[in-house]
């Protein structure tokens, strides 16, 4: 399993606090709950350090990851077992309760946590790229979320109209 | 025979299925076949000529 030794330090940065909780989101987090698609990257959402001015650290984490544990740099990536990682901070209030509310999941014999579908899909809809659109509906059409939730979601994220305008007036 | 309309149809039906049961495969078997997609999607580029992202096992990090 590729991704099983990539998530090993994963674990390893949290429990030794050089990033705090962490889950598995973007497109690889989408893949769990659906059919494959292609991707290269495993985006993790995390908290990071901050500065007294509120600016997110990512330099003692890189510096860790290359100079300790001898990983390369790959452009926004850090190479890890060869699969690139980029780590994003919970930067609003919708991956900030998304991180808090990642469900655990087994890979291989490592654990490690993946946020859940319905914020997936938020979060896809709140970037509102093209591309994320149509990762949108490629993910409703191989598993369809749970609506309660997932409305609620958009509710109380101010998304509802955004996600009825989107998907031609349905609701969730 | 069955029409062209109803020929369309049967297909897309067959291919919604095949995406929900993808969706239902276990994340090991979804990453296997993700490293196969990375290899098509190389070698198809490499053909073209194109700049491609190289599968996770051609990397070395």
């Amino acid at each position: 399993m590729i991704l099983e030794p990539v998530v090993r330090v994963l674990n390893e940065l949290e429990r030794d606090g050089w990033i705090g909780r962490y889950a598995i989101a973007g497109a690889m987090g989408i893949m769990y709950y659906t059919e494959p698609a292609l991707t290269y990257d495993l985006d993790i959402v995390t908290t990071l350090p901050t500065s007294t001015a509120g600016l997110v650290d990512l330099s003692s984490l890189y510096d860790h990851l290359t100079n300790d544990l001898g990983f390369t740099i790959d452009r926004e990536h850090v190479l890890i077992a060869d699969v690139p990682v980029q780590f994003l901070p919970a930067y609003d209030a919708l991956v900030a309760e998304a991180l808090e509310q990642a469900v655990e999941i087994r890979i291989g014999d490592a654990t490690s946590r993946v946020l859940r579908y319905e914020h997936l899909l938020t979060i896809l809809v709140e970037t509102g790229r093209p591309k994320d659109l149509a990762k949108l509906e490629m993910a409703l059409e191989s598993r369809p979320p749970e609506k309660d939730v997932l409305s609620a979601i958009l509710v109380r994220h101010g998304l509802l109209e955004r996600w009825t305008s989107l998907r031609g007036g349905k609701a969730p | 025979m069955i029409s062209l309309d109803d020929a369309v149809r049967s297909l897309a039906n067959a291919k919604k299925a095949r995406r929900v049961e993808l969706a239902a495969l276990p994340f090991d078997r979804k990453i296997e076949i993700l490293k196969r997609l990375q290899e098509v999607a190389y070698e198809l580029a490499s053909a073209a000529g194109r700049p491609a992202s190289p599968p996770w096992e051609r990397r070395k990090g």
